[in-house]
């Protein structure tokens, strides 16, 4: 699409919705939120992106392929599963942990926040596969 | 934490691949360090095991697993697994060293270190787990693994086809042995192996036979019994590392591992001697057979592992001190030769790239050290002393001298199976080298890289040794395992020589009848070439039946159900959906008590306004149109979640919402403008179809509200989320704490879908443009 308008507003819309999606993944253990949506607003501020320009733009706005997306996310998810066996406890027990940050003061950090981390990959990973691929398809007819 | 020495080669597989091109020559090194590790460690615990004096095996590394299903990581150590484990990872250093030094140059070395590093862990699992499950988990692994090894080559059909050969055939015994697992510990009352194993009178109990059975068929699939030995030369696809590993000390000893492990608890019946007897038997006389027949160095060496893994459930069965004796050292002294001549059979057709034995001559000067160790190892299969091939083979012949039943059966066969392999030692040891030159061998042909006459030569070198001190070998290596079968202490006092008895009778006999075949054997061959019509009708014709029908039944249903069209597909899914639950649940309608009171007019008009929308799907001529009323249906039950206090879902909603109508509007904008709209009789009934659908849904909402639960799972959640899980949001909290494992499944499951959409999109570009 040729649009100056959707060009330039895309791009803010863009920044606006990455920040959204962390703040959700972040704040989504206790307020609304979580990985799952959080991943969702990353693929359709990348989606809003190809539409504004072209897909080869949007791919190259992804700092990592989808696939890399999906498998890390995948990875992320399993390892914070290990935290707890390294605990000594059961695959995907959550660990907690509090520490001092600067700034921030005392800060309690667990696996399930990681686990969320691994969510919000692999769901914006596969959401952007699967959209970059349609948009790519030939449309001729 | 010693456990995590166990877990060494698979965390050296996950390294490998990244390092391998970095790394050039030394990668043999690097990788073998992982099972060397493995090998000191092991060593160690059997020396502490006899300083016990062969006692008290050590369990360790109870990790939970699933603590609630009886299922923790739990592993055991004693002498039948470390005798096990000792060869896995022995010979999992020199094969290490082999593979690397065969692979030199190949791009995809990395990768087919990494497979064999799994391969080996997964080995290690199956031998050292206590827990059946556990067992059965890296059981599976060591398929799986085997699958990728010997499908290696997955550019040629025939290596795809043999892998999933093995795959299968080993895959569905597998299965059975789960079942049969399962039933063994309900039996035993407890899944660990340590308590099963302690557990008497599990002979009388009336799973016996069914237990027995099931336990039977995965053993006899994954150690290549008869009728499922078809599978195992078919393996030899696989790169000769592989296949020397594979033969010597991995997977294919599984089933025997399994059978001597539980032979304390499930022996000592006449069903138990007779059917391993007869398997092992069978599987001796078939493969001897087939072996007799080769000519080429591969195949030839594998029928011949089969014959050794028949004599090795043989000796099981025969659950006589003798025999269990027969066992230990045969184990060994197979895993010795065998793993040595796969290497040199290795080394051979990669210097000369010739596979026919007829055809090879004169290689002893050409190439002098793989030629000792292939000696060597020829010398111990063939049961010449002074190596410990001679002392295995006594050792087999006086457990059948002296088994309880049936003895002349045994014996012939037990003869029979030698012979062969005298031949196929003579075949593949010796001719070779030691005669005159062929025109089949140029003169450019020269010494293998040192990684691949090193493993020939120290295991050969091994051979002689153990034949020489039979004692010490004994005492160390085989005393506290053998225990660990009979399930009483059991002294080994091995001897080289032990004066002129039967058994010694029937070693020259044998040497005799061998060498013998083996002058003779254009002429044997011809004989034997007259029962050609019997491979045509043999299991493996049956297993390619089986295949071929499953996959005919495949694609007949595949054809009926699979036609394309997604609104049948839609329509089917929700006629049988309708029928399930209504039929399921046999819905009491109740009379419908709305209570209008406190319903608030925007909540009035957004549910009007969605109402409105599902009917203009139905009404409107275009996609696009249909497409827009469809937001409007989905906003506005967003927007009901956030009247009635589900920020959570909504927002999910929304976002979900507005993919959606981004995909549709691309698939739309992808597809041709409707040219004929679907005639009245069939909107009526897809409309009848949608009401039925949507009324069962809310009427299945609406009498959720009516049960009342004495305990609501939703007080158990809202109580426990934050002291448990340090989270005030609920859905998240179960989302990946709770329910974690199943989330987990879930974005699996996502991105398995996702791979399959990308695959479809490109199958449709690329039919496009063939077009």
């Amino acid at each position: 699409m040729n649009s100056i308008l959707l060009y330039y507003w895309a791009n803010v819309l863009k920044a606006i919705m990455l920040l959204l999606s962390l703040l959700l993944l972040l704040r989504g253990h206790n307020e609304p939120g979580g990985g799952f949506v959080g991943g969702l607003v990353v693929a359709t501020a990348f989606i809003l992106h190809a539409l504004a320009q072209n897909v080869s733009a949007a791919r190259r706005a992804v700092p990592v392929s989808p696939e890399s997306l999906i498998a890390g996310g995948l990875g992320v998810a399993l390892a914070s599963g290990v935290a707890g066996v390294l605990d000594g406890r059961p695959f995907l027990t959550g660990v907690w942990r509090t520490i001092e940050a600067p700034l921030l003061g005392p800060v309690t950090l667990g696996t399930p926040l990681l686990f969320d981390v691994g969510v919000y990959l692999v769901v914006a990973g596969v959401v952007l596969k699967i959209a970059f691929a349609m948009l790519e398809c030939d449309h001729a007819d | 934490m010693s456990w995590i020495v166990i877990l060494a080669p698979f965390a050296g597989a996950l390294l490998v691949p990244f390092v391998a091109r970095s790394l050039g020559r030394a990668l043999g090194l690097v990788c073998a360090f992982a099972p060397a590790v493995v090998f000191a460690y092991l060593f160690r615990t059997l020396l502490d095991l006899h300083a016990l004096g062969g006692h008290s095996p050590a369990r360790l590394g109870i990790i939970p697993w699933a603590p609630s299903l009886g299922l923790d990581l739990t592993f055991r150590l004693d002498g039948l697994g470390i005798a096990f484990g000792l060869l896995i990872s022995g010979i999992g250093v020199l094969i290490c060293l082999y593979a690397s030094a065969y692979f030199r140059g190949d791009p995809r070395r990395g990768r087919f270190m990494a497979y064999l590093l799994f391969f080996m862990g997964a080995m290690l699992g199956v031998v050292l787990a206590d827990n059946v499950f556990v067992l059965f988990v890296f059981w599976e692994l060591t398929s799986i693994a085997s699958y990728l090894l010997i499908g290696f080559e997955h550019d040629q059909e025939k290596s795809r086809s043999a892998a999933l050969q093995a795959l299968l055939t080993t895959g569905a015994g597998g299965l059975a042995m789960l079942a049969g697992l399962v039933l063994l510990g309900n039996a035993a009352g407890s899944y660990d192996l340590t308590v099963i194993i302690a557990t008497p009178g599990l002979a009388e109990h009336p799973h016996y036979l069914a237990i027995l059975l099931l336990i039977l068929a995965g053993a006899a699939t994954k150690s290549a019994q008869f009728p499922f030995h078809y599978w195992l030369p078919n393996a030899m696809a696989a790169p000769t590392p592989a296949s020397a590993y594979l033969h010597s000390s991995t997977m294919v000893k599984g089933g025997v591992y399994l059978l001597a492990r539980l032979s304390p608890a499930l022996g000592g019946t006449e069903l138990w001697f007779w059917s391993l007897a007869g398997l092992g038997g069978a599987t001796m006389l078939a493969a001897g057979w087939l072996a007799l027949r080769q000519t080429a160095l591969k195949p030839m060496l594998a029928y011949s592992t089969v014959v050794a893994l028949g004599t090795l459930v043989l000796c099981i069965g025969l659950g006589t001190p003798l025999s269990i004796t027969a066992f230990k050292v045969f184990l060994f002294v197979h895993a010795f030769y065998k793993a040595a001549l796969f290497m040199v059979a290795g080394s051979i057709i990669h210097e000369t790239h010739e596979t026919d034995f007829e055809r090879l001559g004169g290689l002893g000067r050409l190439m002098p050290a793989t030629a000792i160790g292939g000696l060597l190892a020829a010398l111990s299969m063939a049961g010449l002393p002074p190596l410990l091939g001679f002392v295995g083979k006594e050792s087999v012949y006086e457990a059948v001298l002296y088994a309880p039943l049936a003895v002349q059966v045994f014996v012939g066969v037990a003869v029979f199976a030698n012979v062969a392999n005298v031949y196929v030692a003579a075949a593949a040891g010796v001719l070779p080298f030691w005669r005159r030159r062929s025109a089949a061998v140029s003169g450019a042909v020269h010494e293998a890289p040192m990684g691949m006459w090193i493993g020939p030569v120290v295991l050969g070198g091994l051979g002689l040794a153990a034949g020489l001190y039979p004692f010490i070998f004994g005492k160390v290596l085989l005393a506290p395992g053998g225990g660990a079968v009979l399930g009483e202490g059991l002294e080994f006092k091995l001897k080289l020589w032990h004066g002129v008895n039967s058994a010694f009778l029937l070693s020259m006999l044998t040497l005799g009848i061998g060498l013998a075949a083996i002058l003779a054997r254009a002429r044997w061959r011809r004989f034997a070439g007259l029962f050609g019509w019997l491979d045509r009708a043999g299991p493996e014709a049956a297993y390619r039946g089986a295949l071929e029908g499953m996959l005919a039944t495949a694609r007949a249903q595949t054809a009926f159900l699979q036609h394309g069209y997604l609104r049948y597909y839609l329509l089917a899914v929700l006629v049988c959906v309708i029928a399930a639950v209504a039929g399921a649940s046999q819905l009491e309608i109740r009379p419908l008590a709305f209570e209008l009171v406190g319903i608030r007019f925007h909540e009035i008009i957004t549910v009007v306004l969605v109402a409105v929308a599902a009917l203009g799907t139905t009404r409107v001529d275009s996609r696009f149109g249909a497409l827009a009323c469809l937001g409007v249906v989905g906003y506005g039950i967003a927007l009901l979640y956030v009247f009635y206090g589900a920020p959570d879902l909504a927002k999910t909603q929304i976002v979900v919402e507005s993919l959606t109508v981004v995909f549709f509007a691309l698939l739309a904008a992808a597809m041709p403008g409707f040219r004929v709209l679907s005639a009245p009789r069939v909107r009526r009934r897809d409309a009848m179809i949608a009401a039925l659908a949507g009324g069962l849904m809310g009427v299945l909402v609406y009498s959720t509200l009516a049960v009342t639960q004495a305990q609501p799972v939703a007080q158990f959640y809202r109580e426990n989320s934050y002291p448990l899980a340090h989270g005030r949001n609920v859905v998240n909290v179960i989302l990946v704490d709770f329910r974690a494992l199943d989330t987990l499944g879930e974005i699996t499951v996502l991105a398995v879908a996702a791979f399959g959409a990308h695959a479809l999109l490109r199958l449709r570009n690329l039919r496009r443009h063939r077009a």
